[in-house]
This record gives structure tokens, sequence and C-alpha cells, in this order.
């Protein structure tokens, strides 16, 4: 074998757990994508029927016409076999068609992720950043100081907060704070009469987005302290702590690369694995707050029936989650060399 | 009379908890020659590897040497080692002494390359004049412990053999060329060719480099084969201390001639192995007097009252026994 | 055939001893640690409510409108409904709901994920290969949005069904975790000696695997319940699965939707569920975090 074949198949050898995580990612976006299919095509009732029906109020054509527009707007015709309109669904996703809506004319999934999916990651990603931060600090404190009052205080804290399912919290905190106190707004992402001015606008979408994003970093807090404290428990007393202090190396070295850099490495996995969910966003709690976000979305569409957005919204999602996955994976396949070795 | 590399004196160290406080290591005094090999014996809880560690301040918490010092002759300079704070005490660790530890503990960081384990401790012993100075004697002491040089430096503690692991640890220990080597059962968790291997490595590291070692172990065989000098601990004390040849020709001290008869040979018949009797001590309540009385075939009623003071019954020889009171040899 | 009987026989009397020991180290670990013991404690009473609870708080279905949310009284402790029902009694008269939602889900979760995750772990090789494959799988499905999908398909309209939907999803995480015990246990000396001394292969399942993981299964069987009830009552709020008016979370759901935040007395029918669901986490928090404290002695406090 040639040296550069050898070294090829050295690489491919070396970045193995990258390969077989691809492969497996492919997978499941396959069968994300047969299932939204197979989902659509077991559908009650004669969908496009409907709709054909539809378009030729509105557009005023004879039937046939508007069937056949119908077809071609929902990228779905229930006259051909299963296997080519699996195809030409496959084609329209590639194209970027995710589904149109059947009721609104200008709706399409991807205009709702346009118009939706901006808030789910505003609130979602600020209170992933702000609870890692925050509990991350706590558990690390907590594992420092056992046994001392810290430590109990902070351990009753997380219980609590633990016990409340997160979305209920928000319940909690909406009528308080929102209905009864009327501090913050109960709906929406922003106040439509605020559009005018920039900054008045960007100080009402704060103010909306702030219990929000208050309840869903109190309800991880807890997680993220609880997995530092072990996390940094279990390296506190791990050997090569202690011989690297026989070695003589300085203790901030040592804070730093023997102590804080294991430790975190745990959380940095999880909270990779977590951005992947920021897609997700939670749909209870943003209904609890009638917070227009993707979840939202799709709640509301598919109370609607609205099935080909809905089915898009899905496909979209689906794909960022799995992605999402896969990206984690490898950054931290790159972090920690003893993963790559499995 | 040969140089004094280390001196104990009157060590005590003592484990503070809440509710208690165990005395661990108690009065210790014994002096460690230059360029030998002086092993420590002793059961787990003996205290051997507890006063050692006071060598470099490392005694795991709550241990406190509570009276006594440790001191460490660098040429002229006599160094208090119990002493030292902060960056002194950073500079003389492992530049003066290091230490190899027993071969199941995970010492080295999981997460760096084992190229940049070596030069991180370096670098902060400004030990490093060029980087090709460096690369050079760290080949030198790959060398020395037989290791591939290039496999070794790219490689991670995991992707490394408990046998490859050890002999990193040695060529760590020699790495700022200190004067001491501690070495805390250094082959307990490896199979007999590897510690064959090994001890013959640091046999040579002894001879050729002249390095002083301090082994701790609770193998015999091992400390016959190459000790030059041998303290028998029990209980946090000596019981007796002497040059390899003469502890295992006189076996003087009761607990001595127990351990060294207790070890099988392919010379004696099973039967004639002779076992201790009774059970190691609990240092939570330890036995009046002497702490080996309960066990000792020659108890006597002193042994029950006073604790026996280390004697010096012949040259480099001493005991801590009420046979040999006064140095009348009642044996 | 009645030397089948009798080999059949023996593999249950085997598995029977072996649950038997599980049991018995399994209430000797709780009984020693504190936290376990409190959170067991009230894990017990609420199946206590649960069973007998309306034997002894009789719930008066009957509507009145004219008692609608009532302050807290001597007659109602918490008030009333929007319906003029007694909250108190409806809150333990929903206990039993909640709890066999939760329950059931937890068993059909742990049963499935145990027992594939001991098949997996012990038996090794092309099998296990072939269900990591498809745990992994599995596991990389998005949860949430196949399950909003699947409700516009499906209408949860019994207790069953709902405590299905969630276990479909949460087994595979566990017998992935029940399988990495079982491979570490199964190397262990304890194991080799048995299949040396040639002991049953039922045996070795059962009466030694078994009761090595059974805290690690106890631990999962709560926090699957406490999973559970949050997941139930998140899709009754958005309305994806029916619900009893005396299910926890359908008061919360109904006071909702009947504008309960404005009236004072009202906000009791939302505080009064919640604090209740806070206690059965709390319970089985403590109860976990106890076991997993007797199981790991790092996490001592020491």
């Amino acid at each position: 074998m040639s040296n550069f074949g050898r070294k090829l198949k050295a690489f491919f050898y070396k970045t193995k757990y990258f390969w077989t995580k691809l492969l497996l990612t492919l997978l499941t976006m396959l069968i994300v994508t047969v299932l939204s299919f197979v989902l659509i095509k077991s559908l009650p009732g004669d969908v496009v029927h409907q709709y054909a029906l539809n378009l030729q109020n509105t557009m005023k054509v004879p039937y046939e016409e508007a069937y056949e527009t119908a077809t071609r707007l929902l990228n779905y015709d229930p006259e051909q076999n299963i296997f080519s309109a699996f195809v030409s669904y496959l084609g329209g996703l590639m194209r970027g068609n995710l589904g149109q809506s059947m009721f609104l004319e200008d709706v399409t999934a991807n205009t709702l992720i346009r118009d939706y999916l901006p808030w789910t990651l505003l609130v979602s990603s600020t209170s992933l950043f702000l609870s890692f931060i925050i509990g991350t600090g706590m558990g690390v404190r907590m594992a420092r100081k056992r046994n001392g009052l810290t430590d109990t205080i902070m351990t009753g804290a997380i219980t609590v907060t633990s016990s409340i399912p997160d979305y209920l919290l928000g319940v909690i905190l909406l009528m308080y704070l929102g209905s009864v106190a009327g501090i913050f707004p109960t709906y929406g992402a922003y106040d439509l009469s605020s559009k005018g001015n920039f900054w008045q606008f960007l100080a009402s979408i704060l103010h909306h987005a702030a219990l929000p994003i208050f309840t869903c970093t109190v309800a991880q807090i807890g997680g993220w302290a609880l997995m530092a404290k072990g996390s940094a428990v279990s390296v506190l007393g791990d050997d090569y702590v202690n011989a690297a202090v026989i070695r003589g190396l300085p203790p901030r070295l040592i804070d730093r690369r023997y102590l804080k850099r294991n430790a975190m490495l745990p959380l940095i996995t999880s909270l990779v694995i977590n951005f992947a969910y920021l897609f997700g966003g939670s749909a209870v709690m943003e209904s609890v707050f009638a917070y227009p976000g993707i979840g939202r979305a799709f709640t509301i569409y598919i109370g609607k029936r609205d099935y080909f957005v809905v089915q898009g919204l899905f496909v979209f999602l689906s794909f960022f989650i799995i992605i999402a996955n896969l990206l984690a994976d490898t950054v931290c396949g790159l972090l920690d060399p003893r993963i790559r070795e499995r | 009379m040969n140089d004094i590399l280390v001196s104990f004196d009157n060590v005590t160290i003592d484990y503070v908890m809440k509710k208690q406080s165990l005395r661990a290591v108690r009065d210790f005094s014994l002096d460690i020659e230059k360029g030998k090999i002086t092993a420590f014996v002793g059961e787990s809880g003996s205290g051997k590897t507890t006063v050692v560690s006071a060598l470099l301040q490392a005694i795991s918490s709550p241990g406190k040497l509570t009276q006594g010092n440790v001191y460490f002759f660098d040429g002229d300079n006599k160094i208090d080692v119990s002493a030292l704070k902060n960056e002194q005490l950073r500079k003389f660790r492992w530049s003066k002494v290091s230490m190899v530890f027993q071969a199941s503990q995970s010492t080295l960081n999981p997460l760096m390359t084992i190229y940049d384990q070596f030069y991180e401790t370096a670098y902060y012993h400004d030990a490093i004049a060029s980087k090709e100075k460096f690369d050079e004697r760290l080949n030198y002491l790959f060398d020395l412990v037989k290791l591939d040089a290039k496999r070794v430096f790219k490689a991670y503690p995991h992707q490394m053999s408990g046998g490859m692991k050890q002999r990193v640890m040695i060529a760590f220990a020699l790495l700022l060329n200190p004067d001491l080597i501690i070495l805390d059962e250094p082959t307990t968790a490896l199979d007999v060719i590897t510690q064959k291997y090994i001890f013959n490595q640091l046999t040579d590291i002894n001879k050729n480099l002249g390095k002083t070692l301090i082994l701790l172990t609770h193998d015999i065989g091992i400390v016959a084969k190459v000790a030059d000098n041998i303290a028998v601990m029990y209980a946090g004390s000596v019981m007796e201390y002497a040059d390899a040849y003469t502890l295992f020709k006189e076996k003087k001290h009761p607990y001595t001639r127990g351990l060294i008869e207790a070890t099988p040979s392919i010379l004696k018949s099973p039967e004639e192995i002779q076992p201790i009797e009774g059970n190691p001590p609990d240092i939570r309540n330890l036995p009046s007097g002497c702490p080996f009385h309960p066990r000792c075939k020659y108890c006597m009623d002193i042994c029950t009252e006073q604790r026996p003071p280390l004697q010096k019954i012949g040259d480099e020889h001493y005991i801590s026994c009420h046979l040999y009171a006064n140095n009348t040899q009642k044996l | 055939m009645k030397a089948a009987l009798k080999k059949f026989g023996k593999g249950l009397a085997t598995f029977f001893k072996g649950l038997g020991k599980s049991v018995a180290t399994f209430a000797s670990m709780i009984y020693g640690n504190k936290k376990a013991f409190a959170g067991a404690i009230i894990l017990m009473l609420f199946v206590f409510l649960a069973l007998f609870g309306r034997l002894i708080f009789p719930y008066d279905e009957t509507t009145s409108f004219s008692q609608m949310y009532q302050s807290p009284s001597a007659e109602h402790i918490l008030g009333t409904d929007g319906m003029g029902r007694d909250l108190f009694d409806m809150i333990i008269y929903g206990t039993r709901d909640v709890m066999s939602i939760a329950f059931m889900t937890a068993l059909m979760t742990v049963g499935l994920g145990a027992v594939v995750g001991i098949v997996a772990g012990y038996a090794g090789g092309w099998t296990d290969k072939v269900i990591g494959v498809v745990l992994n799988v599995v596991m990389s499905l998005p949860t949430f949005p196949i399950l909003l999908i699947m409700s516009m398909f499906i209408t949860i309209k019994d207790n069953f069904t709902l405590a299905v939907i969630l276990s479909i999803f949460s087994w595979p995480g566990l017998a992935r975790a029940v399988r990495a015990q079982i491979i570490s246990l199964k190397e262990r000396d304890f194991i080799q000696i048995c299949k040396v001394m040639g002991l049953s292969k039922a045996h070795i399942i059962f009466s030694e695997l078994l009761p090595n993981i059974m805290s690690f299964v106890a631990i999962n069987f709560i926090s699957s319940m406490k999973n559970a009830i949050t997941a139930s009552v998140g899709m009754m709020t958005l309305g994806l699965a029916l619900f009893e008016p005396t299910n926890w979370g359908g008061i919360i759901v109904n006071a909702r939707n009947s504008g309960a935040f404005a009236i004072p007395a009202a906000r009791l029918s939302i505080i009064a569920p919640i604090v209740t669901i806070m206690l059965f986490q709390i319970g089985a928090i403590l109860f976990s975090n106890g076991l997993d404290e007797a199981f790991n002695p790092r996490l001592r406090k020491n």
C-alpha cells in the first residue's frame, strides 16, 4: 500500500469516533424524514382535497387546476405511488421548501421559523448561559466548602428549585408578578406600541423576556450546580492533583490546569449537548408565557391541524437537534482524548 | 562515617480530627545516609508513608507535624524542611527531593500529553535553558528507563500500561536531578517480571547517578536484594535500624525476626513459616509500653509499662527493645 | 414435560430468592441513611393517600357555582375551585390518578429498560451491538417534536396510554445505564467465581447481578416517577392529553383556563396543587439522593 494510502487509513482510524457518529446522525435524519413523510401519508380525511377546495374559492379557478396547484404547493400528490412521492418530498426539502400552510397563503414553515425562532433562541440561550455560570460557580463553591453552612443552604435551595417543574414556576411567577403585581407583562415578546423607538423597543423586549429567562435560568441552575459539585469533588480527590502539588507547581497553575480543566470537562460536554436543545425551546414554557417562540408556533399550528407546516417545522427542529448533537459529540471528542479511544 | 543527607529529629505526626487526635508517628529520629538505598519496612499503617511525606511537607491531611523537625543537607546548607513556606517550599519540591508513587495511583494529568507534563514541571522550576537541551535531557531520561521517547512524548496517560507509566514516573522523578528520590511501594501493583526490571533500573540510578533512595515497602524479599540500610517500623516508631546484612544476620528485634521468619522461601518448607501472632495495631487504641508487646514472644513485665527508647547497640545499629537495654544482650 | 416444569419451577424460585435478597439489601440501605429514610416516608405517605385517601376524605363531585372560589374556611380547608368543589378533597382524590400515571410510566420505563440493559450487558457480542445501535438511534430522536406530532393523530384518553407515551422515550436512557452497570459488574471477581462454581445463568442474573443494581434501579424508578409527573402535567397544559378534573395538573389547567389569576381566592387552586407536586418531588429527591449517598460513599459529608 502506498504511503499516502496508509496515512489515509490511519486518519480514518483515528477519527473513527467521528465517522461513527456521523453515520448515526445520517441514519437518524433519514428515519426522521421517513417518519414525517409516513405521518403525513396517513392523515385522516382527504387533506389535499380540502386545500384544493379552499384554493378553488380564493383563486376562483376550476377544481382540477386548484387541485394541481394544491399538490404543487403542498409538494404532495396522493395519486403518486409512495416511492416517487417520497422522492419528490425529499426534492422539495432540499430546495428549501419546508411546507406551506393550508389556511394562510403567506405562511410557510420557513416564515414561521424566521418569525418565531429568534425569540426562542433569545430566551433559551440567555438562560442556558446564565444558569451555567451561576450553577457551576455554586457547585464549585459547594465542593470546596463541604459540611459548611454554605453547602447546606445551597443544597436546600437546589432541592426546592428542582422540585418544581419549570413551567409551573413560570405559572406562579406569572400569576404574582404578572397578573397581580403587574410588574411584568403576561404575554408576547414585546409591546407593539414601542416599535417606533429603537431603545423603547429594546427595553420592551427585555421586559417581556425577563420572566421567561428568569424561570428557565432558575430551573436549570440546580442541575449545573450538582454536576459541578460532583465533578469538582471527584477531581479534588484525585491523585494527580496532589502529585502536581508535590512536583512544586504553582498553586494558580494547579487550580487552572489540573482542577478546573478536569472538573469542567464533563460540564462542557453537557453544555454543548444542551445547546442542541436550545432550538426546541420549551413549548410548555412558551405556552405559559404566551411567548412567541418556535415551540409555541409548533403547538398553535398543530392545534390548527395545519399539517404541512407542522411537518416542515418538525423536520427542521429535528434536523437541528440531531446536527447539534453531532457537533456536541465532536467537540467532546476533541476536548477529552479518552473519549476518542472508545 | 558517611555523609548524612536527611535527618529526622524527634518527629511526631498527629492526625488532628474533630473528636480525637491520632498519633501516627511518634518520636521518630533517623539519619539517612547519602548515596545509599534506605528501606523503610513495615505493615500498612506503620507510619512509613506518613513520616517520609514530611520530607516534602506532603503529609496527607489532616496529618500535621506536631513535634520535631526534618532537616535536609544541601551541600553545606542545612534546610529545615518543616519550616519552608510558599515559594521556597515550591522550589525545594522536586528539585531536591522527588517521589515515585505506588503504581496503582494515577498521578498524571489525564488531559495532558507526557511531554507537556514534563515540560511544565521543568518550566516552573526555571530549568529550561532551551527547547533543544530540554528535549535532549528528556530523551536521555527515557532512554535510562528504557522507554521509546518518540512514542511516549505524544502519548496520554491512559494510553500506557502500568509498567510504562511507572517508568515514566521514575523518569519524571529524575527530571530536575534531585539528590533524593522517595519510592513508595513502586512495584506493588505490577507483575514480578516488571518488578525486577524496575528494581534493576533503580539500582542503576543509585550506583551510576549516585542518587540517594528511600524505599518504602512491606516486601522483605525486595528489601533483602536491594537495600543498603533498613529501618523496621511498627505502629509509628522505629523498632530496629541497621545495614541490610547486619539486620538479616542478627535480626535482634522480635518483630524483625518475626517478619523475616514469616517470609516464604523456596529453601524452607511451608511448615517452617512462622506468622506473627496477633493483630496489627489499632492506632486509636495503642497498647501501653512497647506497642509490639501483645504479639511478642519474649514479652516481659517492663514491656507492658515502659516504651523502650531507641538505643545504639552496634556500629550504625539501633534498636528499640527492652531485651537489649543497656546493651546487655538477653537473647 | 415434568423435567421442564421442574426446571421452570427452580428458575422461578431463584428469581424470587434474588428478588427477596434485592429488596432486603435495599431496605437496609434506606434505613441506614437519613435522607433516604425521610424521602421514603414522604413517598409512602403519598402511596397511602393514593390507596386510601378517598376513603378518609370523601370527595363530593357536585358542582355548584354559588360556591365558586370560596376562601379557605373550616368547612373547606383550602377553599373551593371554580366549580364549587372542595379543593383539599380534590387534591387527595386526585392523588390516585397522579400516582398511577407516575407508577405505570416508571414501571414500563424501568422494566423495559432494565430488561434490555441486562440482556445487552450480559449477553455481549452481536446482541449487544444490535441493541446498542437501536438505543443510539432512539436516543438521538428529538423527543418533544415527535411527541407533539403524535398528538395530532392519537388523542390520549386514558392514563395507561399516557404512561406508554411517556415511557417510550425514557427507556433507552435507562437501558444504556443498566447495561453499563452490568458490564462493569460482569468483570468483577465474584461473578467469575460464580461461573467457575458452575452456578446457573439464572442464579447469576437474579441472585448476584440483580441485587447489585437494585439501588441503581430504585433511584431511576423514583426519578422516572418524578419526570412522569412533570411531563404529564406539561402535556395537560398544552392540551395534548385529556385529564380528570381532580388530577393535580388538571386542577391547575382548569383554573388557568377559567381565569383564576384574577380572583384572589382562586389562586389557591393554582398554588395548592403546585405545592403538592413539590412535596412529592422533594420526597423523591431526598429518597434518591439519600440512596445515592448510601451507594456511593464518596458523596457523603465526610
